[in-house]
């Protein structure tokens, strides 16, 4: 029943061997859950650095690391686009079938992010407070 | 669903914005690294602290809403055409490869170029701005080569082969027109920060430097965009006029943007020291409106396919590839729509032809909203033998924007008993008649003064008809008559409109007044 409503995988055969797509894969793969967790983390940090009764220190460290997460978020999303590449290239009946049950949350993790990146820049630019912790509660629906 | 948003809709609003951003991204970087180049010559640090200025609005704009928009655009295609997803996918995986490679860098060197504004000694700082160019460029180079690829797909139908596809007949042509918007709109842009300037001597000379980047490209554009129409094979213009003349409509309404645009540009050089923001968006709004208009004639000209001669819009292969998952036509016409696809509820008659609809039909269609099959249909007035035979010819109706009907006759057979409980038979003024003189002349008058016909058309005709509904309830004398509801709304129509004002029928009524054979 779940095996008949996979589609098949697409007819234009593979450009090269499956070994080094699957490589591909999780290497790049890797490096995006990487950068991700530095975000997350990152995030983490700037918020409790930012509600810390220690000031002075802590300021310190909230500027130091709010500065930062603008780009680790454009790292994140950049090496999250190959294994999402690979992923579609040697499982796409499974990812087109999921995300298209999913399709409205899939879709509006992007939205999400564009909120987070640009909430991400007005944070960095002001080192005044945190515009919430709401936001990486979204960044955590991307993975 | 039959939503009048719906997901193409959100597919050409998420893609237009980000071509209109991510030319501007191949383009402001050209921007970015002359005015910066010529600057460090001159020494001129005015202009360099309104660049660095640039540059933030640059990056806010483009490797912000840019890349997010540009992997919303994957996320959405993947969404609405897995089947053309995967193709292009599967067909120019390393093509993809290479152009994430160029991305990578793109980002990279437009945020070491961001941050190293005043930290950089300026020769390696104009280092990252060229890294950048030319990675964006790049990257262009390359989703030309897929884009293009989906309107004429040249040779690769047959051989398969990368590069065929590739530099398919198109390619070029897109390519230069595509840089050429690009420069302009990088000076459109550049107005938008530039108007913001306070010093009059600067802002003068900076809105005067984004208009040479402006007219000069968007002059270059009627021969590049007619060369480029000229590669196009003319039955994918065919199928554009016709029955449905989208892409000649968007063609216009991009000519005329594109002179509105033009206009307005020149419109900066009157006084240029005192430019206003919004003007410099309005600027901006008119070009935004050229490209949507553009990308639309492209997409409107491909169909019925989403990959030409190759995938129909409703991700049927229009050949038997051998290899293919049995969704090509001739397969299904074989084998069934409803047995080949995977998403479907087995059903029979009519119910069976609103999933074949939803298959074959939705990609394109729907019942009320967009491009609404009833108001289509009810314009026409087939019955269902009539639907079924039109079914079969579907592909050489309105010079073949459609893809053929794909399934076995059965099928077919469905799918007109579905359409044609879409609309009800409109009472022609024929039957109107017919029903008057066989069942209401023998007592009443056909003529404007009788009271039962000026009671009728002193109703609205829906609260009449139903008033026929129970002619004893009436009037007690009267017969029960049991017309149906098709009837009951032809005879009220007669009576309403083809019975003259004053006194006597009209020609048409006398005309249409039987003979002994009734």
């Amino acid at each position: 029943m779940l095996q008949a409503s996979i589609p098949t995988l697409d007819p234009i055969p593979l450009p090269a061997p499956y070994w080094l797509f699957k490589l591909l894969l999780v290497v790049t793969f890797t490096l995006h859950v990487l950068a991700m967790n530095f975000l997350l983390g990152g995030m983490a940090l700037a918020i409790a650095s930012r509600w810390s009764a220690a000031r002075d220190r802590a300021n310190r460290l909230f500027s130091d690391v709010a500065t930062k997460l603008p780009l680790l978020l454009p790292a994140t999303v950049t090496l999250g686009v190959a294994p999402l590449l690979f992923l579609q290239v040697i499982y796409g009946q499974f990812f087109y079938t999921s995300s298209v049950v999913i399709a409205w949350p899939w879709f509006l993790a992007l939205v999400m992010l564009t909120v987070a990146y640009y909430g991400l820049y007005y944070v960095s630019s002001r080192t005044h407070r945190q515009s919430g912790s709401g936001r990486w509660v979204l960044l955590a629906s991307f993975s | 669903m039959d939503v009048s948003f719906g997901a193409g809709l959100l597919m050409a609003l998420l893609s237009i914005l980000h071509v209109f951003v991510s030319h501007f991204a191949v383009g402001g970087g050209l921007f970015l690294v002359v005015t910066e180049r010529r600057a460090l010559r001159r020494s001129d640090n005015e202009v360099l602290t309104w660049l660095r200025t640039h540059t933030k609005f640059f990056v806010l704009v483009t490797v912000v809403f840019g890349a997010i928009s540009g992997v919303g655009i994957w996320f959405t295609i993947a969404l609405i055409h897995p089947s053309a997803t995967s193709s292009l996918i599967h067909a120019y995986v390393w093509g993809w490869a290479i152009e994430w490679v160029f991305f990578f860098l793109e980002i990279t060197a437009a945020l070491f170029y961001l941050y190293g504004w005043n930290k950089l000694e300026p020769r390696l700082h104009l280092w990252y701005g060229w890294i950048y160019f030319v990675a964006a460029f790049a990257s262009m180079v390359i989703i030309n080569g897929i884009i293009t690829f989906m309107l004429t797909s040249g040779k690769w139908v047959e051989t398969k082969a990368f590069w065929t596809g590739f530099f398919n007949p198109t390619y070029f042509p897109s390519l230069v027109v595509r840089t050429a918007i690009a420069i302009a709109l990088a000076g459109m842009y550049a107005l938008v920060t530039a108007s913001r300037i306070q010093e009059a001597s600067l802002k003068r000379r900076m809105v005067k430097w984004s208009a040479t980047w402006i007219l000069p490209s968007m002059a270059a554009l009627p021969p590049l965009i007619w060369w480029y129409v000229r590669c196009i094979p003319p039955e994918r213009w065919a199928s554009a006029k016709g029955g449905m003349p989208t892409a000649s409509h968007y063609a216009l309404n991009a000519a005329v943007l594109a002179a509105v645009t033009f206009v307005l540009a020149v419109g900066t050089l009157i006084r240029p020291a005192r430019l206003r923001v919004s003007y410099s968006l309005l600027v901006l709004l008119a070009a935004l409106g050229t490209m949507g208009s553009f990308e639309f004639v492209r997409e409107a000209i491909r169909k019925p396919f989403i990959i030409a001669d190759y995938m129909y819009d409703n991700s049927l292969y229009s050949k038997q590839s051998g290899v293919d998952s049995g969704f090509s036509v001739e397969q299904v016409d074989k084998a069934g729509v409803l047995n080949t696809a995977r998403w479907v509820r087995r059903a029979e008659g009519i119910a069976a032809g609103k999933e074949i609809f939803r298959v074959e039909c939705q990609s394109c269609h729907t019942v009320d909203a967009y491009r609404g099959v009833r108001r289509l249909l009810a314009a026409r007035q087939w019955d269902t033998e009539q639907l079924e035979a039109m079914l079969g010819s579907l592909d050489v109706m309105h010079n073949s924007v459609m893809p053929p009907f794909a399934g076995t006759d059965q099928e077919r057979k469905d799918l007109s008993g579905y359409l044609a409980t879409l609309y009800p038979a409109s009472p022609t003024p024929l039957e109107g008649a017919r029903l008057f003189h066989q069942n209401c002349a023998v007592c009443h008058r056909s003529g404007a003064d009788d009271p039962a016909i000026t009671t009728i058309r002193s109703m609205d005709p829906d609260s009449a008809s139903e008033m026929l509904k129970s002619l004893p309830a009436l009037f007690t004398r009267m017969p029960d008559l049991k017309l149906s509801e098709q009837q009951r709304s032809a005879l009220v129509q007669w009576i309403r409109t083809q019975i003259a004002e004053a006194g006597t029928p009209r020609e048409r009524a006398s005309f249409l007044r039987p003979r002994g054979d009734y």
